[in-house]
Order: C-alpha cells, then sequence, then structure tokens
C-alpha cells in the first residue's frame, strides 16, 4: 500500500501538467471508406432529436484514425488510450481495460448485453463487431459504468451504424477491398445505404480471410489463420418528428480460426444479434426516451482436430443466449443540468461442455460441463445527475443498483458440484452498487477530481466454471458457486489543456479491490487436463491494488502537420503484495501527420518498456522492451459524385520479433506488413 | 364444528379400512425382474433381483410358494454351492436374523466366486419347513469385474474377496461407496473380513487423474466398508484400493468402471 502510494505520488509530480478525461469517453470509430459528409450532416439533424447518440462532453477524435486504413476492430482499438489488446492468435483480440481483462468490464453492444460463448475467452464481444459497422465507441474506465450496468472495471459499447435519412441520394454505397502481406490476408467489405421517404435501410457484409502470419523472425506461425464472414442489417422507420423506430440485425460467421497461443483452434464461431428500438419524445415524465428490446445468441466450437500432436482430441462447444430490454431518458434537461435515468433488465444462459477422446479407441470417450447451463437474470434502475454551480465548473452524480440472480439447471452439473459438497440449482442474489461524483471546474484548463465505487457479480466462469484449463499460468480453474462480489474504490484526477495548437490530457487513477477475484491454488486437487499444473479456485481474496496513468496529446505544427503521442502506464498488485498478471507495461507512442502533394504520410512509433514485474503465481515471464514503427501512406480523389481512396503502408517496418506482456503464450506477434488499400464509396 | 368434521372423516376412513382388512390373502411384490424360478416337494422357489446373476455381491429376493401359488411362511435357510465335480464349495451368504419367512417372501445376499460353465455350476439350496429344493442358477463374468480376490501378500494364504456393492450404477458426481469383503476359510466357510483399512482414489486412466473429496471406505458392519466415492466426468474410471491389515498391504484390488 506504502508502494503504490509513492508511486501514486510520484506519478503525479511526472505528468503535473497534463490531464483529463471526462465521465465517458467516446471515441468516434473511423471508417475511411464509410465516413461521408452527408452522412455525418444527416446524422447530426437526426441525433439532435436523440440524446441517446449525442457523443459526450469530452469527445477525442483520433486524427490518425481517419486517415489511415484500420482493417480490423482491434486494431482500432489498439490506437485507444487505457486499451490495450491481449492476443491469443491473429484474430479475436480481447480488450483490456487499464489491464483488467474482460470479466472486469460490461460489453454492449448498442446498449445490448452480450456475452461470449468460449469458456476459453476465445470470442470477445469485440470481436463480432466489424469496422464497417461500428460507428463509435463508448468507453468508461474504472467503478463507473456509466449507466451501461453494474461494473468494477469499465465497460465497453459498440454503437453500431446506422442507415441515413437521405433525401437528396437514395442509393449510397461504398467499399474496401484490403490486402496485407503478413498473413496473406484479404479484407473486403462493402454497404449500401437505401433511403425512401421516411424509411432507410442499411445493409453491409464483410469478408475476411488470412493466412498464417509471419513473426519478427521470419518464422511461420503455425495455426494463426481465419476465415469470416459478417452481415448486417438496419432498417429505420421515422413514423412522425420526433419518432424512430428502428430494427437492427447483426450476423458474424467465423469458421476455422486458429489460435496458436491455445491447444486448440475453433471450428465455428457464429452470433446472431437482434434489437428492436424505437425513440420517441416523451413517455410520461421520461423526455428524450429510448425503449429497446434485443435477443442475442452465440455458438461456439473449439476444434483440435487440425493440430499435428495433441495429447487427447477434444470437442468444446459452448452456447449463450441473452436477451433484455432497457427504458432511457431524461427527466429533465436545461442548461444549468440534467438528469438521466436508465432502467434495464436482462437474461442469460450459457451452457458449455467438453468431450474427450481417448487415443486409445477402447477407452470410452469422456464428457463433463463446463458451464452446467447458467441461468443469470439481472435488473437494474439508476440516473445521472448533472449540474453546473457556475459556468467554469460542473457536478456529475451517478448512482446505480441492480439485482441479479445467478443459478444452474443441469442435473448433471449438480452432480458435478455434490463433488464439492455445493449446490448450483438455488438462487444466489447479489445486490450491486455503483456510485460515482465527479467534479471538474476551469475551462481552458480543466481539472477533474473523480470519486467512484463500484460492485460486479462474479462470471459465469468464475462462479460456475468446472475444470476450466488456463493457457495463461496452466492452471484448470474451477468456479466457487458462492462466490461474492467484487467491490472497487476508484480516485482518478484528471487534467484538459486545450489551446487552437495544442490539446492535451492526462489522467491518474487508483483502483482499490476488496473481495478481489482470482484464482487461488489448491494442492489438494488434481488437474484434468492433461499436462495441466494443477487446480485453481476462483476466489475473493482480501483486496488488489492498481494504479495508473495515461496522458495524451496532440499539436498542429500548421495545417498541414500535425504530432500526437500517448503514454499509458499500470500497475498492480495482489493482496500478498506480488504483482498482478496480465499488467501492461509503460507504453509510449508518438505519431506525425503530414501532407505531401497531396499525400498524407504518417510515421508512427510506438514503444514499450519491459514488464519485470511479473506474477509468479501465474507463471510469468518477464518481457522484454520493443520498438516498432510504421508508415501510412493515402490519397483522396473526387470521381463524379463520389470519390476514390488508395492508402498503403508498412506495419513493423523494421521486422521486431515481439511480444506484449499481456499475451497468451509465448507467441511472437506479426513481423513486417505490408498492405494496400482501394476504397471507393458512390 | 370442526371436532365434529374430524370425527365423520374418521369414522369414514376407519369403515374403509376396515373393508380393506376383509381381504386376508396376502400378495407378493417386488419391482426386481424374475430370474429363475424352480419347482421340487411341492414347493416352487422364485427368484428376484436387479440383474441376472453375475460373480459379484447379488441381492437375491425369493418367493416362496406352493404348486398351488399359494404364499407359504415358516423355517428357511439357503446354502449357495458351486458343484465342480472334484469338490463342492459355497460362497459368502447373508442372511437375515432368524430362519424364519412369511408371506412367501425371503430376502438374502450372496457373493457368486466364480461364474457358471464348464468348471462347474451353481445351485441355491434351499431348505424350507424341512423340504430341500436345490435351484439351479446360472452365474455369468460381467464385462467388468465387480469382485476382485486375491491372496493376502501378508500371510500369502489368505484369500480375500472384495465386492463393489456401490456404485452399482455410477454416476458424475457424488456416489455413495460400499464394498463387502470376505475370506475363504474352507470350502464352506466364507466369514466377513471386518478389520481391514482400506484407501482409496478413483482413478482416470486415459488421462491420469484423480478426483477430490473422496472419503475411503472404513468398516461398518458384517464386512461391509462405507464410504464416498466421486467422478468429475464420465468415462472409464478405475477405483484403486490399497488394502490393509494392521498397518501393512495385503493387496492393491481395483475395479474398472466404464459408464457414459
Amino acid at each position: 500500500m506504502l508502494r503504490s502510494g509513492f508511486l501514486l505520488l510520484s506519478v503525479t509530480v511526472i505528468c503535473i501538467s497534463v490531464l483529463a478525461q471526462d465521465d465517458k469517453t467516446a471515441y468516434l470509430a473511423w471508417l475511411d471508406s464509410i465516413e461521408r459528409e452527408n452522412y455525418i450532416a444527416d446524422e447530426i439533424i437526426l441525433d439532435d432529436l436523440l440524446i441517446k447518440e449525442e457523443l459526450s462532453d469530452e469527445q477525442v477524435v483520433f486524427d490518425r484514425f481517419k486517415k489511415h486504413s484500420l482493417i480490423n476492430t482491434d486494431q482500432f482499438m489498439h490506437c485507444l488510450p487505457g486499451v490495450s489488446m491481449m492476443r491469443r492468435g491473429n484474430f479475436a483480440n480481447e480488450p483490456m481495460l487499464r489491464g483488467l481483462t474482460s470479466d472486469r468490464y460490461i460489453a454492449t453492444v448498442d446498449g445490448m448485453r452480450i456475452f461470449g460463448a468460449c469458456t476459453d475467452k476465445m470470442d470477445p464481444v469485440s470481436s463480432y463487431v466489424e469496422p464497417i459497422n461500428l460507428k463509435s465507441l463508448d468507453i468508461s474506465l474504472g467503478a463507473d459504468g456509466n449507466l451501461m450496468g453494474s461494473t468494477t472495471g469499465g465497460g465497453i459499447n459498440f454503437n453500431l451504424r446506422k442507415p441515413v435519412f437521405n433525401g437528396n441520394k437514395k442509393i449510397t454505397t461504398s467499399f474496401k477491398t484490403n490486402y496485407g502481406s503478413a498473413s496473406g490476408s484479404f479484407n473486403q467489405a462493402l454497404d449500401v445505404n437505401i433511403s425512401h421517404g421516411k424509411i432507410a435501410l442499411r445493409l453491409s457484409g464483410v469478408y475476411r480471410k488470412a493466412h498464417n502470419y509471419h513473426d519478427g523472425n521470419g518464422k511461420e506461425v503455425k495455426y494463426s489463420q481465419y476465415l469470416k464472414n459478417n452481415y448486417a442489417g438496419s432498417l429505420r422507420y421515422m413514423p412522425k418528428e420526433g419518432h424512430l423506430l428502428s430494427f437492427d440485425f447483426l450476423g458474424d460467421d467465423a469458421k476455422d480460426v486458429g489460435y496458436p497461443a491455445l491447444p486448440m483452434d475453433v471450428a465455428y464461431a457464429r452470433a446472431k444479434l437482434f434489437g428492436l428500438t424505437y425513440m420517441l419524445p416523451a413517455i410520461v415524465f421520461v423526455k428524450n426516451a429510448e425503449i429497446k428490446i434485443y435477443h442475442n445468441f452465440i455458438h461456439h466450437a473449439m476444434d483440435d482436430t487440425q493440430r499435428d500432436s495433441v495429447a487427447m482430441h477434444m470437442d468444446m462447444p459452448g452456447e449463450t443466449r441473452t436477451s433484455g430490454g432497457y427504458l432511457e431518458g431524461e427527466i429533465f434537461h436545461t442548461s444549468r443540468g440534467s438528469l438521466r435515468v436508465k432502467t434495464d433488465y436482462f437474461r442469460t444462459f450459457a451452457s458449455a461442455e467438453m468431450l474427450m477422446y481417448p487415443n486409445n479407441p477402447e477407452q470410452l470417450p469422456m464428457f463433463m460441463l463446463t458451464w452446467p447451463d447458467v441461468h443469470r437474470q439481472a435488473g437494474g434502475v439508476g440516473g445521472n445527475f448533472k449540474f453546473n454551480p457556475t459556468e467554469k465548473s460542473g457536478l456529475n452524480i451517478s448512482a446505480r443498483v441492480e439485482l441479479t440472480n445467478s443459478y444452474i439447471t443441469s442435473d448433471f452439473g449438480e452432480r458435478q458440484l455434490s463433488i464439492f459438497n455445493e449446490s448450483g440449482k438455488k438462487s444466489r442474489l447479489n445486490l450491486l452498487h455503483n456510485y460515482r461524483l465527479s467534479y471538474s471546474m476551469g475551462e481552458s484548463i480543466k481539472n477533474q477530481f473523480s470519486i467512484a465505487y463500484g460492485e460486479r457479480t462474479p462470471s459465469v466462469s468464475e462462479q460456475f466454471g468446472y475444470f476450466l484449463f488456463n493457457r495463461l499460468d496452466g492452471y484448470d480453474y474451477i468456479g466457487d458457486p458462492d462466490i461474492e462480489k467484487e467491490k472497487n474504490i476508484h480516485l482518478e484526477i484528471s487534467q484538459h489543456l486545450g489551446t487552437s495548437r495544442l490539446q492535451a490530457s492526462g489522467s491518474m487513477f487508483s483502483y482499490y479491490f476488496r473481495d478481489y477475484i482470482i484464482g487461488v491454488y489448491d494442492p489438494e486437487l488434481s488437474a484434468m487436463t492433461i499436462g495441466a499444473m494443477g487446480v485453481k479456485w476462483h476466489q475473493n481474496t482480501e483486496s488488489a491494488i492498481m494504479a495508473g496513468t495515461e496522458l495524451n496529446s496532440t499539436f498542429m505544427i500548421n495545417a498541414k502537420s500535425y504530432v500526437s503521442g500517448n503514454l499509458t502506464y499500470v500497475y498492480g498488485e495482489d493482496f500478498e503484495g506480488d504483482p498482478l498478471p496480465q499488467i501492461p507495461p509503460l507504453k509510449v507512442s508518438v505519431a506525425f501527420d503530414q501532407e505531401v502533394l497531396g499525400f498524407t504520410v504518417h510515421p508512427e512509433f510506438e514503444w514499450s518498456g519491459d514488464q519485470k514485474r511479473v506474477s509468479e503465481k501465474y507463471n510469468e515471464r518477464p518481457t522484454g522492451s520493443y520498438y516498432l514503427l510504421s508508415v501510412r501512406f493515402s490519397n483522396e480523389w473526387q470521381a463524379g459524385e463520389g470519390s476514390w481512396k488508395i492508402a498503403a503502408g508498412v506495419d513493423n517496418l523494421m521486422d521486431r520479433a515481439y511480444r506484449e506482456h499481456f499475451d497468451i503464450g509465448n507467441i511472437l506477434r506479426p513481423g513486417r506488413n505490408f498492405y494496400f488499400q482501394v476504397s471507393g464509396r458512390f | 364444528m370442526n371436532k365434529i368434521r374430524l370425527g365423520v372423516i374418521a369414522m369414514i376412513m376407519l369403515i374403509v379400512s376396515c373393508s380393506d382388512d376383509k381381504d386376508p390373502v396376502p400378495k407378493f411384490e417386488t419391482e426386481l425382474s424374475e430370474i429363475t424360478t424352480f419347482s421340487g416337494g411341492g414347493i416352487t422357489v422364485t427368484l428376484y433381483a436387479s440383474e441376472s446373476f453375475f460373480v459379484g455381491f447379488n441381492k437375491i429376493t425369493a418367493k416362496i410358494a406352493d404348486d398351488n401359488d399359494n404364499l407359504l411362511n415358516g423355517n428357511i435357510s439357503v446354502t449357495p454351492m458351486m458343484d465342480m465335480m472334484e469338490m463342492d464349495h459355497s460362497a459368502p451368504l447373508e442372511l437375515p436374523e432368524g430362519n424364519t419367512f412369511s408371506d412367501g417372501k425371503f430376502e438374502f445376499n450372496t457373493v457368486f466366486v466364480m461364474p457358471s460353465g464348464e468348471m462347474g455350476s451353481w445351485t441355491l439350496n434351499f431348505d424350507v419347513n424341512d423340504t430341500k429344493i436345490e435351484v439351479p442358477v446360472t452365474v455369468s463374468q460381467p464385462e467388468y469385474a465387480r469382485m476382485v480376490s486375491f491372496v493376502s501378500a501378508m500371510d500369502e494364504t489368505t484369500k480375500y474377496f472384495v465386492s463393489l456393492v456401490e456404485p452399482g450404477a455410477p454416476q458424475v458426481g457424488q456416489n455413495d461407496m460400499e464394498l463387502a469383503i470376505f475370506e475363504k476359510e474352507s470350502m464352506m466357510a466364507w466369514p466377513p473380513v471386518t478389520d481391514l483399512e482400506i484407501e482409496m482414489e478413483p482413478w482416470m486412466v486415459s488421462m491420469d487423474h484423480g478426483s477430490p473429496n473422496n472419503v475411503s471406505p472404513v468398516h461398518d458392519s458384517g464386512g461391509h466398508y462405507l464410504g464416498t466415492v466421486n467422478f468429475t466426468m464420465t468415462g472409464d474410471w478405475q477405483i484403486r484400493l490399497v488394502i490393509k491389515q494392521g498397518g501393512m498391504v495385503c493387496g492393491e484390488p481395483y475395479f474398472d468402471l466404464f459408464f457414459q
């Protein structure tokens, strides 16, 4: 505690001048082939009515995303402050928020709760959203769920792109084709927007295929291929002024996805999302109201039949089904303040099994349920009150309570639990509280202080997982049905400096967790997985501490060039004062942007320090420092009513052999990658 | 008012139950399957069990009736006998207390220690009210052994017969574990062994792992040892035993359990 306190102090001194992150940070997902002036204009007209889609106060738009091609959501999120992308392969990276993995934050798509169906976390929610369908990203960090839900680590909401009412142009389309050399990848994306009177429709399709990539040593990384299709449709109908009905569908089919860091690959991962939304000026006393109902399901199947040698072949299918709804709106909204409220409910079902085939055909296959038909229901109500005592100061108070109920329905699963004299069939209720208070003052230099308290319900694996092998530390994990909720007290100070040429912000945070959920080794239990080192229980440990900082700045050199830089650092220690696992080391990135002869040239530099504070309990090894260079070029020109754009560049120019500290397995990231992209919009 | 009502109900029930008692003929009821039936000396013996007889611990219910299917009462004894031409031997046997039976029903347990076949054949020799009936029975070897025998490593003479009574139908999760252990004192004497210490570990052979929270069987009564065995998954489990007497290892038998 003393150590982290000292650290916090020293970080404060170092970054005394920069800072600022507001309640929720919305990142505009920039999609070079999609963004269109009239799209934006129309959206704004519409969105004025619809507060929900208004981006928050502190809108951070990263110019560099605007000019350079990003082929997948992972690549886009990698650039966001406070976000790290953990790799298990070349596909479906798991976002980490300030070193916290997906169990600790909420992930939603258009406000819809969705849960990955893989017990090994091969399918984070981000893997089902393609950039072409992504309009923006809301990220909240820490104990504040920002009305998304109850959380200790924050939340990510992926806002899907919507059809545009486009009076003067009935049909618009855009497309993109991209080739990358490191994995021989082809990415194709197409979308069509059809607008007719009060009805607008948007359809999109994506096809992505990649072979094994080569790492910085020129070595082929086996089992890193993937193939996926993504298709989405969205229909909007405006019955009258201020009313809007929308139906959204998103489908995603991935198959033959390799996970080189894991002992298994994925035969298929299929997600279907349905959402029906109605926005209207008022329901009783709730103004600018949004009502939504949704349903989604994911089927996921792990597969090891393509591997050369496995100790034992296994089938591990998993499934989740989630449905829910919410009502969100404002009680009042004036220039001095506003009160937003939201009430929501969802229910989710998770089931996963494991069928193991012995190499000796005379032996019987073995079967167990790794998620024994787990049901969870959650209902919450919350509000966010904003108030400006003076013109230059702001007060922001959020509160939310949520009641969750978790239980299993499988008799087989109940028998599995009988081994530990446990029952999963009885209801287990958790009342969760989330509160936040923040105060900001200043104009060109804005200081903000916030204190938040958050609680989360344990994840399905933490509560009911059954002998789930974790490749990170090589242990089998068992859930504890009686596990308690986790709590986090979150302090944050931030500062934002804004002049016409310089935008700089920075924040420092500290998390103090109580009942921090982590795997604790039990020497009494013998591992199930062949080669596993033992068994760990998910348990509440007394406490854990995290602290860190994020600094961002952009300086406009002149109208045609700018330089930007980011710095992130996270520190974490567990209840015994030992380092937490998967903590990202100090990272700095600097980018420069210049227009040369009509081309935009954009070199980027990324440096990551080494990580020597490693978790021995998780068998972590220190990771070395590395730096990367990349260069991007692009040019765009008008053609009739539309435009063409070409973009090219090289990632990892120096062909460095590197991995990030929190990556699973000892697999290197891709080496030098040349890419080329053509896109158009008409 | 309520009391009167109660009284009326009680009276009606009395009448109904009285009318039931007018039918004194006892019935023989069992949920077990009929295995075999044999008549002799005016008596018919029908044997019931949950499955056909196997090498191991068999729980048997006998229906004893006359040739007109009237259920009998009286004195009874039974002896399992293996006729191997050159010699005969018996088997471990558990009888209810007292040598009587009523309403034609008689329940007992026996451990058939070998299968019927060319080596010899089994009979269950009943003595019902001084009438002897030898009921021939067929005993088969189950696919996976449910009884194992071994000669004690301590004295190299005592032969133990260890039967797996429970789990009869193993399931994933917690299962009652029951062993019945007898020794062969002579051809005709197979007493229970009550002073053994048992260490037990279930083992998943094809993956080389065990399961947690098992309770090794300890002696309860009459050579029966009770414990708890846990299976974390389906598959080919082996129940590994270390049987000791006075701290010295007598033998390390095991049972294979295959279940899906």
